[in-house]
């Protein structure tokens, strides 16, 4: 079968596989050396359409990028993964953004630059090093929130962690983008202060 | 076959750690294009993405040995040129270390002396 081109899939998402079904696949990566196009097959197009719906404006072709560096170096490190720290869905995109977000970067560096792309691509691996570090632990009252939050609340939660500044990004995780400046930085700075004050509750930290 | 995960297997070739990289090295010192590696191996595009997929089977002989099997066995490819390429793609990286380090070739632990064809069938003896 040959699947949709990724193009299709702006605006929309691809329904991940089952957990168990992804869990079984990440099992299998340590010790069976075939196991590995099994994952591609059941997470590689499910993220790549979560990078572009994460930011839509991004070409297929960077999503698919960020999405198979994601995916590669997963099954290259699979026991660097946590499943009582993070959904095994979340952390691919969490790679997958910060590969993304690494994209953007080289390409902002050629086009400010002109530095020759064999030059950008010497300077990435010590960059995307820091990517495959595993997240710092989540204290489980926390993860607890998490996993409780809505879809929009985890995505903000997931730039928050991924340290975005750009508030046109949350908002337009948001949907409010059509809102004057200074109203989307209203609401963006609303929603983080309620996921922040959420996570500092379980944690004891709390402020209310 | 998702061709997402086609041009996933294709960029995989870069990285030591996939067996891509590996049937990348053997095609290049075989001289042979897609098409013909797929044939010498038996695959069809959707069992050679797999294969690419696949980590590099381990080196020492019994880990070879059952590697490929399993990954020639799941794929039904041919596992002497599988092994073939394993071993191409040691000896091609060994050289290219190497150089890059300025070693001379005889001091490195050159696995070409180990270049034996693995055989056929498990069971059957190794041709050399």
């Amino acid at each position: 079968m040959m699947a949709a081109p990724l193009t299709h899939a702006r605006g929309g998402t691809v329904p991940w596989p089952s957990d168990d079904e992804l869990l079984a696949a990440w099992r299998r990566l340590a010790d069976d050396p075939t196991a590995a196009g099994e994952f591609f097959l059941l997470a590689l197009r499910p993220l790549a359409r979560a990078v572009l719906a994460w930011r839509p404006s991004t070409d297929p072709d960077d999503a698919e990028s960020a999405a198979t560096d994601a995916v590669l170096a997963f099954c290259k490190y699979p026991e660097r993964y946590d499943p009582d720290q993070l959904g095994l869905p979340a952390y691919l995109r969490m790679i997958a953004r910060r590969r993304l977000l690494n994209l953007f970067d080289k390409h902002r560096r050629h086009r400010e630059h002109r530095i020759p792309w064999d030059a950008v691509e010497l300077d990435t691996p010590a960059r995307n090093e820091e990517d495959d570090d595993p997240p710092p632990p989540v204290p489980p009252a926390a993860r607890a929130v998490i996993d409780a939050l809505s879809e929009v609340d985890r995505q903000l939660f997931e730039l928050m962690v991924d340290r975005e500044r750009k508030t046109s990004v949350y908002a337009a995780v948001l949907g409010i983008t059509h809102l004057p400046a200074d109203e989307q930085r209203r609401e963006v700075k609303k929603a983080k202060d309620r996921i922040n004050a959420r996570l500092k509750r379980a944690v004891g930290g709390g402020d209310g | 076959m998702d061709d997402m995960v086609i041009r996933a297997a294709r960029r995989a070739a870069r990285d030591p750690y996939f067996l891509a990289f590996a049937l990348e090295r053997y095609a290049e010192v075989q001289q042979m294009d897609e098409p013909a590696l797929s044939a010498a191996l038996g695959a069809t595009p959707e069992t050679l993405a797999h294969a690419r997929l696949c980590k590099m089977p381990r080196t020492d002989p019994a880990g070879l040995r059952e590697d490929v099997d399993r990954i020639a066995t799941k794929f039904g490819l041919n596992r002497t040129v599988l092994a073939q390429a394993v071993r191409c793609a040691e000896v091609t990286e060994t050289h290219r270390l190497a150089v890059e380090q300025g070693v001379p070739e005889d001091a490195a632990p050159l696995l070409a002396a180990r270049d034996r064809v693995e055989p056929d069938k498990p069971g059957d003896k190794p041709t050399g």
